[in-house]
């Protein structure tokens, strides 16, 4: 628990930039779906500001995370050599075309077309993003974190995380119904289904495999019983987050529900950082 | 480019910390932190017979490790910003103008060799003691050692390069190519045993 407190910037960065890109994800499915009358899609562009900010003080969370951060720019030197450049490259495009997009959606400069051309280069680059985040700690000296499942626990965070806060999206600015009518819910629904059982898949299949190791330093046992807490509020939190989406998509309160959508994701996403950083576990020698 | 390297001789070690306690005083570093760090690994138990007879086989072992300054290391693969890198000697160290104090390459090593302070804001590891070795002189680690157990130099003047260190709790060599030369003494265990544990956690820690 000590490792995962110590990363709590990278664990809180993780967990905000996942979930406020995902939304991106969502916010262009929903406008690919959905001819929104001029005025609601000038109320939703003015809240897409939520994820956007959300993001950003996610990458503000990561700088406390640095003993230098005067620094920074050297990361780009590591580009193709070093996962976390490459994780790092890929958060600046994407970070440089979100703040882009909500400076013309604030200012309400974006025409329908330009909208949807631009929400979906961000939904590609929003996906890229949750890969490159799972793919930044791929140590091969670090056998729990040298797999797949990271990726996949990454990918899932921002699909159901961002299916939540994209529909939270809608529903703050009064788009939610409107995008329900023409079949968003099945979409997002499915969107979010996914990203649950990729989020679940991967936090299982890594405690299934840290559960098997062991060396003269350490007990992936013994970790994996540290991290059982967090493992357990991870998934709850993300279940019930999914149902309360759903109830939200079948015609339950939907902003009430969405709310707490967003904030179960939010906290069962974060544990599910916490669950990667206690499982820490070199071939050597760590503490 | 000529490769530095260490030998250890685990036949000679006393587990004295000399070594480790010299590092910490000529590189001035705080208590809580040290380059260089003495692993006791310990094994065995009582048995007792159908007889009802008690035996003994614990057995103790002494590994005195810093950075290995590796062929491959998994520091400078991980390191973004290339802050962490070898020098014409070999030598692995912190380019403390481009780091930006991330620990990923203290996540990647496997020899416990970079940490991050936040009051320095860079990362921290042994870098062989290059200022003296240019003076020609040995590292302080070296020079210190009362059992004449640790060796330092071009890897073709150690005084014996059959084995790379490959003991637990050390990894196997696969993943960086250590340049840690080692005589083992008998009761060593190979990388990867769990008949031994670490038994000074507190003090290495």
């Amino acid at each position: 628990m000590d490792a995962a407190l110590h990363e709590l910037p990278l664990a809180l960065f993780t967990t905000l930039a996942s979930i406020g890109a995902g939304a991106f994800i969502a916010l262009a499915i929903a406008f690919f779906k959905t001819s929104f009358t001029e005025e609601k899609a000038r109320a939703i562009d003015k809240a897409t500001l939520v994820p956007t900010v959300v993001v950003l003080v996610g990458f503000v969370a990561a700088f406390f995370h640095l003993a230098n951060p005067m620094n920074a720019m050297n990361v780009f030197a590591g580009i193709g050599r070093s996962p976390l450049s490459n994780e790092l490259c890929v958060a600046s495009l994407f970070a440089v075309a979100m703040i882009v997009y909500a400076i013309l959606a604030f200012t309400g400069k974006l025409s329908e077309g330009s909208r949807k051309g631009f929400l979906a280069v961000l939904a590609v680059l929003a996906a890229a993003f949750a890969a490159a985040m799972g793919m930044a700690y791929s140590l091969p000296t670090v056998p729990t974190w040298d797999s797949p499942w990271p990726v996949a626990q990454m990918l899932g965070y921002a699909l159901l995380g961002g299916a939540v806060m994209g529909a939270f999206v809608l529903s703050f600015a009064d788009g939610f119904d409107d995008a329900l009518a023409v079949g968003f819910k099945g979409t997002v629904l499915g969107l979010a289904g996914v990203g649950l059982v990729l989020a679940v898949l991967g936090l299982a299949m890594m405690v299934v495999g840290a559960n098997g190791l062991q060396t003269a330093i350490a007990s992936g046992a013994v970790l994996v019983g540290q991290a059982m807490g967090c493992v357990i509020v991870a998934i709850i939190a993300l279940v019930v987050a999914f149902g309360l989406l759903f109830k939200a998509c079948n015609g339950g309160e939907s902003r009430g529900s969405l709310i707490g959508a967003v904030a179960l994701a939010l906290v069962g996403v974060l544990a599910g950082r916490f669950v990667f950083y206690i499982l820490y576990l070199s071939v050597g020698i760590f503490f | 480019m000529t490769q530095y390297g260490f030998f250890y001789d685990a036949s000679r070690c006393t587990g004295c910390r000399t070594c480790e306690l010299a590092c910490k005083d000529y590189n001035n570093l705080p208590v809580e932190f040290s380059y260089r760090h003495v692993y006791e690994m310990e094994g065995g138990g009582w048995q007792q017979d159908e007889a009802g007879q008690w035996t003994c086989d614990t057995f103790t072992y002494y590994l005195s490790i810093s950075c290995q300054h590796c062929d491959n290391p998994a520091c400078t693969r991980a390191c973004p910003t290339g802050a962490m890198h070898k020098d014409e000697n070999g030598i692995v160290s912190v380019d403390v103008t481009k780091c930006i104090g991330c620990g990923y390459c203290a996540m990647a090593c496997p020899y416990n060799a970079p940490h991050v302070s936040r009051e320095a804001g860079h990362s921290m590891k042994c870098d062989g003691c290059k200022d003296r070795v240019a003076q020609g002189l040995q590292p302080i680690c070296v020079e210190s050692c009362s059992g004449r157990a640790l060796f330092f130099g071009p890897i073709d003047e150690l005084p014996n390069t059959e084995e790379r260190a490959e003991v637990a709790p050390l990894p196997t060599v696969d993943y960086t190519q250590p340049n840690l030369y080692i005589k083992q003494c008998p009761n060593m265990r190979p990388s990867g045993s769990t008949e031994v544990h670490l038994s000074n956690l507190v003090e290495v820690n």
